[in-house]
């Protein structure tokens, strides 16, 4: 990897992983949306270094962009008066739950430095693919043939997703008509 | 490379586009048909699952491989294990939807959404039993859930059905993430989420010798296993990751209750048996030791909660946690036997577990207070066909033979046993004889207290009446006719037989 | 690879230094001459005693809900227009397939009155 790309990647990293603690330590929901658009944004950067380019425009367009803007708009519309919202009832659990996760990433850090990461990579036909076609083309080719199963299993989820928003939605004087 | 999609891919995943068309069928209805929508909706579910059932049974017959597409990249299969769950995941579904027609009219439910919610969930999970890829694993995880988080909160009316379905939502998708974090993993550290290429990586599978390939240094297989682990345990609500399980049971409607209960688990499972008996076979040394203990702390915990409770749908709550207990007992085994033990358990799962909710549906027909336990004293005398159902399911529950529960349980430790796990055994039969405590309090309730002064009558519904007797002959006929557990052991063969 | 990039950066660049340079000048240059009533949320009206907290409608949202969903539903389109002449028919067919199952979600939507504002 390039100098350059070495110094972007730890850049978005930190930033993803700041934006990550800002989510769950912010005191203000609206800190926590912010701080989560940081780390998504964040992440759009890491996908490019990846050479996945159509992933991350879609991770702004649809995450960062309307996704967030729909946290936004329920947060600020629904009007959190007390911002401490699960204040500190049971302090314990909290730093309990600290405690673990701290061991849980030592614990992650001390093994992968022990032994290096032997990570194998990605698909070898998609990389032959964005070699020589580009990244969309390659996503497009991977996505309609190998994976079309899943991919025609994901609009029966936003239909059931739909059903839900209409579902619990719909005016309770609606329902009974 | 062109994807060729040839007549046995479509043939493996038609019982699951039935059971999708029939979803969508159902919407249609929703939105246009005004009059007897309760009854119309209930006939089409009932048609679409019965046939999935013929397409599934078809399948079967052919025992298909690895499809969509064939061959080493495949998406799902349409071998006979994953058939066996279907035919299990469709029983269930069709027995919930056969009581809930009454709890539909009373609660002024949609019945074409709320059935089809139902009918996604079981595509969803029928999906899942079938996967044998990763990514399917988690869409599909994702489809059966998010149905499920609907269903549950689908009383809008009822403070506790919101509750249950918020909660359900949210550490649900908590454990989402556990699930995905660990499946990047695994795929960071294999090249691929196909659980064959992935078993021909790690080497090896489930019955041989621990390979000692030298991608096992990669701690990243270790932490993806754990994290799977997480993700799995709080779907089929292992302890400590069972919280969500008797809030969202006494909350969810009963009819939802009934079948998640259930459905969940026979979905889940087999995934789980795919990936860690089968991707992960060659790592079990890894993984065993988290099994034996998250069944050991499963089996204690679940039973001895549910000596306390005084509400039914807890009670059974925490006995579906027990025996998601009994079922990881047989799993972790490792061998052809628990395997077969994991399937036939679901088939009679769904015949008492659906069968005891069809009773907790009946009394509470008559207000909330029907969930309350002190509400079966007397039953036999008000209600002795009700009686003697309850009676049958506790009994099967509990593990007594002749009923099916008895066999299921028995399969379920031999594995234990032939792995040579006779601790697992020793704990899951001592567990049982807590059981017993809350079991058979149920059925002293009923049978030797007296009436209450003015109770009335009960009486079930004609669908819900045949539900029952159905139930309470599948329950003797699955334990003590062979076929039954002939199927399972013939499932079980197509399980172990395309890693070769 | 990077370097494709340099002229996104110099955009974000420029946006972000005309955005500071704006209001900086505002801030500098602007007289500021402020009173009580002039801080006051409303500087002529009532005097409000607590910050408004009404329910808002839930249709807000179920219209946000509706309009993420088929924003998914046309990104999937991207990288299918891109492949499709290699894809032939049976491409048409794969997206055919998406887009009716959306369809009826849609339908039911509409006639459930989810897009109804009343």
């Amino acid at each position: 990897m390039p100098v350059l790309a070495i110094i972007v990647f730890w850049i978005s990293t930190v930033l993803a992983v700041l934006g990550g603690i800002g989510v769950v330590a912010s005191p203000a929901p609206v800190y926590s949306a912010v701080s989560l658009i940081l780390t998504l944004a964040n992440l759009a950067i890491l996908y490019l270094l990846l050479n996945a380019q159509f992933i991350a425009a879609a991770q702004v367009l649809i995450y960062a962009g309307a996704v967030m803007v729909l946290f936004l708009f329920v947060i600020t519309l629904l009007g959190v008066r007390d911002y401490r919202l699960f204040g500190d009832r049971q302090p314990l659990q909290r730093y309990g739950a600290m405690l673990l996760g701290a061991l849980l990433l030592a614990g992650i850090i001390y093994f992968v430095s022990k032994s290096g990461t032997g990570l194998t990579g990605v698909h070898s036909s998609y990389n032959a693919f964005q070699a020589h076609k580009g990244n969309v083309q390659a996503f497009g080719h991977e996505l309609f043939n190998g994976f079309l199963l899943p991919f025609e299993i994901t609009p029966f989820l936003l239909v059931v997703a739909m059903i839900g928003a209409v579902a619990l939605g719909k005016s309770t004087q609606g329902s009974r008509g | 490379m062109t994807i060729h999609l040839t007549a046995a891919d479509y043939g493996a995943v038609l019982p699951i586009m039935i059971v999708l068309g029939g979803a969508l069928c159902l919407l249609l209805t929703d939105a246009f048909v005004k009059v007897h929508e309760t009854e119309i909706a209930t006939g089409i579910s009932l048609a679409t699952l019965l046939l999935a059932f013929a397409a599934s049974a078809h399948l079967w017959a052919v025992n298909a491989g690895p499809a969509f597409p064939q061959g080493a990249g495949a998406m799902i299969t349409g071998d006979r294990f994953g058939q066996f769950f279907n035919f299990a995941l469709l029983l269930s579904s069709a027995l919930a939807i056969l009581i809930a027609p009454p709890y539909i009219r009373t609660s002024h439910f949609d019945a074409g959404e709320f059935l089809s919610l139902i009918l996604f969930a079981t595509a969803g999970m029928m999906l899942m039993a079938a996967s044998l890829n990763l990514m399917v694993i988690f869409l599909s995880i994702e489809l059966l859930s998010l149905a499920l988080y609907i269903l549950s909160g689908f009383d809008r009316n009822r403070p506790r059905s919101q509750e249950a379905g918020f909660k359900y939502f949210l550490l649900s998708s908590f454990a989402s993430a556990f699930l995905i974090y660990g499946m990047a993993l695994i795929y960071g550290a294999t090249g691929s989420t196909n659980l064959i290429r992935i078993v021909n990586v790690l080497g090896g599978h489930a019955g041989t010798v621990a390979s000692t390939h030298t991608v096992l240094s990669s701690p990243f297989v270790l932490i993806g296993i754990a994290l799977m682990a997480v993700g799995f345990a709080f779907k089929l609500s292992i302890v400590p990751f069972h919280m969500w399980t008797p809030d969202v049971y006494q909350g969810a409607p009963t009819p939802v209750t009934a079948f998640m209960s259930v459905a969940t688990k026979a979905a889940v499972f087999p995934a789980f048996l795919r990936v860690f008996n089968l991707a992960l076979g060659a790592e079990s040394h890894r993984w065993f030791g988290i099994l034996w203990a998250l069944a050991i702390v499963t089996m204690i915990v679940g039973n001895v909660l549910a000596l306390s409770q005084s509400s039914m749908k807890r009670l059974l709550a925490y006995s579906g946690i027990a025996h998601a207990g009994y079922v990881l007992v047989a799993m972790s085994a490792n061998n052809r036997l628990g395997a077969t033990a994991v399937a036939f358990y679901f088939i009679v799962y769904a015949f008492m577990n659906i069968g005891a909710f069809a009773l907790v549906l009946v009394l509470e027909s008559r207000g909330e207070a029907g969930d309350e336990i002190a509400t079966y004293r007397g039953l036999f005398a008000r209600s002795p066909l009700l009686a003697v159902a309850t009676g049958v399911f506790m009994f099967s529950l509990a593990g007594f033979p002749p009923t099916a529960g008895f066999f299921a349980k028995y399969y379920a430790f031999a594995a234990a046993v032939q792995a040579g796990h006779t601790e697992l055994a020793i704990i899951g039969v001592i567990t049982s004889v807590i059981s017993l405590g809350y079991y058979l309090r149920v059925v002293v309730l009923m049978f030797m207290q007296p009436v209450e002064a003015g109770a009335e009558q009960v009486r079930a519904g004609p669908l819900s009446d045949f539900m029952l007797t159905a139930s309470v002959a599948g329950l003797f006929v699955v334990g003590l006719v062979p076929w039954f557990y002939n199927l399972a052991v013939q499932a079980v063969q197509s399980f172990f037989h395309f890693t070769t | 690879m990077l370097k494709e990039y340099v002229y996104v950066l110099i955009l974000f660049v420029l946006a972000a230094g005309l955005t500071f340079t704006l209001l900086g000048l505002t801030f500098i240059l602007g007289p500021r001459r402020p009173t009580a009533q002039k801080l006051a949320p409303y500087e002529s009206g009532m005097r409000d005693i607590e910050p408004p907290s009404r329910r808002f409608p839930i249709k807000f949202y179920v219209v946000a809900m509706l309009f993420l969903l088929f924003d998914i539903e046309a990104i999937s389109f991207f990288p299918w227009a891109v492949v499709l002449r290699r894809l032939h028919f049976f491409g048409f067919m794969e997206i055919f397939v998406f887009v009716m199952v959306l369809l009826v979600g849609y339908v039911y939507a509409w006639q459930k009155g989810a897009l109804d504002w009343h």
